[in-house]
């Protein structure tokens, strides 16, 4: 079994040759990790090499990893894995390059990265004595693509009825999606989409379940993870960064927030990348329509895509009807660290309320976020109410509010978040 | 004032006068170059282009350039006593203090307007994470483009093509924005000068090999200016070859000698990664105690001979051979040689805060190294910021650490 990490890592690759492989989420439990990265390193990277050793779960299991050469804390794992049970050569340990400029321009990106996926085929081939076959590859692509489009259209509908689905459920089941066999899972999932599409928008999970066709027991226990019971209905939210953990989504919910739609790596944008173009098997070089599919979506907070970041998050929070953004970053993770630097004012100047989040990864912190989120909730008012920008009929006291959970000058905290800048800020403070 | 040619004419007056002051003739000299540099950067003589720590900046120099390098800004700030105010600022821009903090000072200076307007910024993906992500972000803020070489791990010839590749856009687009003419013999010519700093560089770390060292390592420290930003300059090959010879005179028992005059050489060091400017209380400690750093890592030449007929590749090939862009072991493999070959005593890690590159190795390396018998202390710390907890303790542990090598040493009565 495969481990591996970030939503860039090619697992058609590990099915076309048939080594099975399992997205490491990591647990609560960051202790085995001490021993060799240090606590100022992404708690995520942490809490994944602490899976991956322990030999009484997930870690009993592995033969390898498959790690993107994303960021330092993820080069660092690849070192640990290396450094802890790669010294016999029995366990399969690799680093992946991973371009950081993006975009559709960028073929000779493309070139590069379907070099490095074709590189990894092979090594993979030799380690695991498995031969290459481009009809499984085709195959693998195909099954992939279908696991995507029917968790987007899952997407889709919780965009339009938040109030029915549990955002962590949804993350629960796309968690499940990088630690299952697609061809398994596709069915499964569009039982699932065919029969709450034909419950209809109301309350109907009852019939949903009725409906159930061939997705059996499994289908049964995602369908109830999925729904949202018995949560107040507050304001329509995006939430963005990266990885929230569920408990926090959970903690959004309890506390009225509807989540429409997000931008996280274990979430909405593991199913982004596009390879349709794959499946007309006209015999196109298929790493690189692998490696195009992946650099084409839109560019997450590590990639060097700022602006048009901006741009896709903007077109997404109108897509979703959000009235507000949470932003969560985890400790130490400098791509989300700068990427909300860079965001935060873009998100003012359009008049977009955020919330920051940070964890460390795990519940600790849950009771501290709840007095924040709810703070926020209260000022963004009720469901489908407007964007800040649009209303004038906020309150002083609203106004305070805001900035508080901000950075609290307008309400005599210390150094407004917008020092320099003649504009004011969303709460309508200006340095 | 920061803009006006009288600040540089008077202060370079007053830095003429110092020169007998400097530990090196060959500091003083390249005081006065990164002085210079910064002179005609803020008057805006020639368009400024901003390169990150690792970007190959020999693209600028043979482009007639004016090249900056804020990190290097972040540690004058930082020793001139205004880092702390200037991170502050950084930290009010967005920028959390779990980050680098040479990036929020950088941040905080660039959001006071106190750095020179950038015509664009050159930025590398490799070794530092959060230096293309910073200089995406004040690309924006200055209104100028973001020039950057993505660099990949494994540097199969492919590979090696593919940045050779970028860096030739990036020459030609770096030509285009500050409407210079791409003139291939003038990036010869800086490649040149590149490859006679690589030599005498080269040269500079044969001399030290000597024990007693000939040459105080936290002096060394303070070339950084040389190695981020210098290369490709003809300055800093002049520089670099003055300073070979400077060691060589003092060497053969001529001129100045040995690093830190008075005390006897107790204990020998390597040093890896930087040292704190907020102050020199560290540096300091260590040499009262007797300890020399023998190397630093930042001083190693890692990167093979550069070809001016092939400018590019040439420099695809040293951008991608450095050891810490490669998987840990070659890291510590690099460490044991420079550990041997410079007859240390022991290894010290200062593992700076908000560097992950550095520091997210830090336990890996010493478990290693400590393997083969080096003792090595993994000192948390910061090169900038004296408010990181991280800094309380750093007195006491490296005392710590020199009694443990004092204990090693044959016929210690302890
Ligand atoms: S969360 Fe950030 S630091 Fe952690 S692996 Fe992802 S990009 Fe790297
Ligand atoms: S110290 Fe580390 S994080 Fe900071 S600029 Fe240097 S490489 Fe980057």
């Amino acid at each position: 079994m495969l481990g591996w990490v970030c939503s860039y890592t090619p697992e058609e690759i590990f099915a076309a040759l048939g080594i099975r492989s399992c997205r490491l989420y990591g647990g609560e439990n960051q202790a085995s990790a001490a021993q060799y990265l240090p606590v100022n390193l992404c708690p995520l990277a942490r809490a994944c090499l602490s899976e991956g050793l322990d030999s009484a779960g997930t870690g009993a299991s592995l033969s390898g990893v498959v790690l993107t050469a994303s960021c330092h804390a993820l080069v660092h794992l690849a070192n640990a894995f290396q450094h802890a049970r790669g010294g016999n050569g029995q366990f399969f340990v690799h680093l992946l390059d991973l371009p950081r400029t993006f975009g559709r321009e960028d073929e000779a990106a493309c070139r590069a990265f379907a070099a490095t996926l074709r590189d990894l085929a092979g090594r993979l081939g030799e380690f695991y004595g498995v031969a290459w076959n481009d009809e499984a590859f085709l195959t693998a692509i195909d099954k992939q693509q279908q696991v995507r489009l029917l968790l987007r259209e899952l997407y889709r509908m919780r965009r339009e009825r938040p109030e029915q689905f549990r955002a962590a459920g949804l993350l629960e089941l796309v968690r499940a999606a990088g630690r299952t066999r697609k061809e398994e899972l596709a069915p499964v999932l569009s039982s699932l989409v065919v029969s709450l599409q034909d419950a209809g928008s109301g309350d109907n999970w009852d019939s949903a379940q009725d409906g159930m066709q061939d997705g059996g027991p499994a289908a049964a226990v995602f369908l109830e993870h999925l729904r949202r019971q018995g949560s107040p209905l507050g304001p329509r939210l995006l939430v963005t960064g990266n990885s929230l953990p569920p408990a926090y989504f959970d903690l959004i919910e309890e506390l009225g927030g509807n989540v429409v739609g997000d931008d996280l790596c274990q979430s909405y944008r593991y199913c982004l990348p596009d390879t349709e173009q794959a499946l007309d098997g006209s015999g196109r070089d298929l790493f690189m329509t692998l490696a195009r599919g992946y650099l084409h979506r839109p560019a997450c907070p590590r990639m060097l895509a700022g602006p048009e970041r901006f741009a896709y998050l903007q077109a997404l929070i109108l897509e979703c009807r959000a009235q507000g953004v949470v932003y969560h970053t985890l400790k130490f993770c400098d791509a989300s660290i700068y990427d909300y630097a860079l965001l935060r004012n873009r998100f003012m100047e359009a008049g977009i309320p955020v919330l920051y989040l940070e964890t460390e990864y795990r519940d600790a912190g849950l009771e501290q976020a709840r007095t924040r989120i709810q703070a926020f909730l209260e000022v963004l008012g009720p469901p489908d109410g407007k964007l800040l920008a649009e209303g004038n009929q906020v309150k002083w006291w609203t106004l305070k509010a805001l900035c508080a959970i901000c950075c609290g000058a307008g309400s005599g905290g210390t150094g407004c978040c917008r020092p320099h800048s003649p504009t004011p800020c969303w709460a309508g403070f200006s340095g | 004032m920061l803009s006006s040619p009288l600040t540089y004419t008077l202060l370079g007056g007053v830095l003429r006068l110092t020169r007998g002051n400097w530990p090196l003739d060959a500091m003083y000299q390249m005081g006065l170059f990164a002085f210079n540099e910064t002179g005609r950067a803020y008057i805006g003589k020639a368009p400024v282009v901003w390169s990150s720590a690792f970007f190959p900046v020999e693209l600028a120099w043979g482009l007639g350039l004016c090249p900056f390098s804020p990190e290097v800004a972040a540690a004058y700030i930082a020793v001139l006593g205004f880092g702390e105010e200037t991170m502050s600022m950084g930290e009010q821009a967005g920028y959390s203090r779990d980050i680098c903090s040479f990036h929020r000072c950088i941040a905080g200076a660039a959001s006071a307007g106190n750095l020179p307007r950038p015509a664009a910024l050159l930025a590398s993906t490799h070794l530092c994470d959060g230096a293309p992500l910073l200089f995406q972000n004040l690309a924006a803020l200055y209104g100028a483009p973001l020039l950057a070489l993505d660099i990949p791990y494994n540097s199969s010839p492919e590979a090696v093509r593919y940045v050779a590749g970028q860096l030739e856009q990036v020459w030609l687009s770096l030509a285009d924005v500050t409407g210079q003419r791409p003139d291939r013999d003038k990036l010869a010519e800086a490649v040149r000068c590149s490859e006679r700093f690589r030599a005498q560089m080269q040269r500079v770390n044969e001399l030290r090999c000597r024990v007693p060292s000939p040459v105080s390592g936290n002096d060394m420290l303070g070339f950084i200016y040389l190695f981020f930003i210098g290369q490709g300059s003809r300055e800093a090959a002049e520089i670099s070859a003055g300073l070979a010879k400077e060691i060589e005179r003092r060497v053969a028992g001529l001129g100045r000698s040995g690093p830190t005059g008075a005390q006897p050489e107790k204990y020998r060091l390597l040093w890896m990664h930087l040292k704190p400017y907020y102050n020199d209380e560290l540096m300091k400690f260590v040499e009262q105690e007797g300890g020399v750093l023998a190397m630093e890592e930042f001083s190693h030449v890692y990167w093979p001979p550069l070809d001016p007929e092939q400018p590019f590749l040439s420099l695809a090939r040293k951008v991608m051979s450095h050891f810490i862009f490669k998987p840990v072991t070659e890291r510590i493999r690099v460490m044991a040689e420079l550990a041997r070959k410079y007859r240390v005593d022991g290894i010290v890690h200062f593992s700076h805060h908000g560097c992950r590159t550095a520091s997210g190795g830090a336990l890996m390396i010493k478990d290693a190294l400590q393997d083969e018998g080096w003792p090595v202390l993994v000192l948390e710390g910061d090169c900038l910021d004296g408010r990181n907890e991280a800094c309380g303790g750093m007195l006491t542990r490296m005392q710590a650490f020199l009694e443990i090598l004092q204990e090693r040493k044959p016929g210690c009565a302890l």
